[in-house]
């Protein structure tokens, strides 16, 4: 539908930002509650620990509340719902206000784990949450309305920022120019893969392009929003695919390929509305 | 008139989201207070693996401090297994991973920077000692204690180094 469209209607772009989104949430929700144990009373997340964090949550009654939200059938509760919301998203038909609710309830529930414990997120929780919360502005956006139209614009800027800032960083970094820190990361056991580090560990020339390409494909991700070729646009686009899928099976970055890759439909929207359709 | 009031708000509200994640990016001086605000975190910092990516991995071992005086060997918190395929698609461990890498971070952090008293306040301190303590031991155990360790898969091969190490607390 993307590839071959040379226009893009806003819905069909938001359809296709909640599908990917939904699923990444829906499968970051899961594996949370794949590690309850995490969130156990003496679990390495225990929210009788977690709630030190701010002051303001330790004070009474909020205090009562959050802690019945945060341990035990709460909790339970909480991934439930965010569960439930995700898979709504999922729904080739629904009602509505479905779409509205169901992303209400995944950005308050994203927000709420935040507070949870902010130890052990990741950027695809934060990409997820700002898709979520500009999808909700959609949503209740009136039907011809501007809102609509910066709902897609900011999730477009912000993927490009996103891009922009960690190339950009990376740049700034003598282990990124010199390639040192692609054998680097590869080497550990949280983001590394022993076959692919015992490939590139004796060979730094190779650590070096593959470190350059990082930099190279994160800083000019932009220049797809003024690229005037359609064609050229969805290749970039793909580059970025599969930039993502290799993460994800290299470094075990699962849920940052859904995250990244439903801002997508959303980049093609703003790029079609720059340059209209070639 | 409801509409274009929601049009309003909502486009103001994601122009200024918009802008405070561009600033800060930045990572400018001046916009500190934005950092001390983010707990939360509301506004991302999308500077994943950089400047300086985390090219090693942190260990937490821990031992016990038995009631005739004498400590045990020291013990490594259970490391999770090596990733397969599979986890490209499903991946829950890199919570725990992620978890422990960030109090590893703040920790060694707070401590370069703060007195012994807020180090040993901390979250990721307490939350670390809330864990282990509730680690299988013999009747015989009166204390336990972590230490924070680094290894590299660096070429050419660097030991591994101790980074940081707490006092015993009662079991």
């Amino acid at each position: 539908m993307l590839t071959s469209a040379t226009t893009i209607s806003p819905e069909h772009c938001v359809k296709a930002i909640e599908l990917l989104a939904a699923i990444g949430v829906l499968i970051s929700t899961l594996e949370l509650t794949a590690t309850r144990s995490l969130f156990a009373v003496h679990g390495l997340l225990s929210w009788q620990v977690m709630q030190t964090h701010f002051a303001w949550t330790t004070r009474l009654p909020l205090a009562r509340v959050l802690s019945t939200i945060f341990t035990g059938r709460g909790f339970t509760t909480l991934l439930a719902v965010r569960a439930f919301a995700a898979a709504a998203l999922l729904l080739p038909y629904r009602m509505d206000t479905t779409s509205a609710v169901a992303t209400a309830a995944v950005v308050s529930t994203g927000l709420l784990l935040c507070l949870r414990s902010p130890y052990g997120l990741d950027g695809s929780d934060q990409m997820l949450t700002v898709i979520m919360a500009a999808l909700f502005c959609y949503e209740i956006a009136p039907e011809r309305g501007l809102l609509r139209v910066v709902a897609l614009w900011f999730i477009a800027a912000q993927a490009c920022m996103a891009y922009f800032s960690s190339g950009f960083a990376k740049l700034l970094s003598s282990e990124w120019r010199t390639g040192k820190a692609i054998s680097g990361v590869l080497g550990t056991a949280n983001y590394g893969n022993r076959v692919v580090h015992s490939f590139m560990v004796g060979r730094p020339h190779w650590c070096c392009v593959a470190a350059w390409t990082v930099i190279v494909f994160e800083i000019t991700f932009s220049v797809v929003l003024f690229m005037p070729s359609h064609p050229l646009r969805i290749l970039f686009l793909a580059v970025g695919g599969t930039f993502h899928v290799t993460t994800a099976l290299v470094m075990g970055l699962n849920t940052f390929l859904w995250a990244f890759v439903a801002t997508y439909p959303a980049v093609i929207y703003t790029a079609l509305e720059f340059n209209g359709p070639h | 008139m409801a509409g274009t009031l929601v049009d309003v708000i909502g486009t103001t509200v994601l122009a200024f989201w918009l802008i405070l994640t561009a600033a800060f990016q930045t990572g400018a001086r001046r916009w500190r207070w934005l950092a001390r605000l983010n707990k939360f975190p509301l506004i991302p910092n999308w500077q994943f693996f950089a400047p300086h990516p985390g090219m090693h991995d942190y260990h937490v071992l821990y031992r016990d401090l038995l009631a005739n005086g004498s400590v045990s060997c020291w013990t490594e918190l259970p490391q999770p297994r090596p990733r397969s395929l599979l986890a490209a698609a499903w991946n829950p461990a890199k919570r725990h991973n992620k978890a422990l890498f960030d109090f590893a971070t703040v920790l060694l952090r707070t401590a370069t920077e703060c007195d012994e008293f807020v180090v040993k306040t901390s979250v990721p301190y307490i939350s670390i000692v809330n864990y282990i303590s509730e680690l299988p031991r013999s009747h015989l155990v009166v204390g336990r204690q972590f230490i924070l360790m680094a290894t590299f898969a660096e070429q050419p091969p660097r030991p591994a180094e101790p980074l940081f190490l707490s006092g015993f607390h009662e079991c």
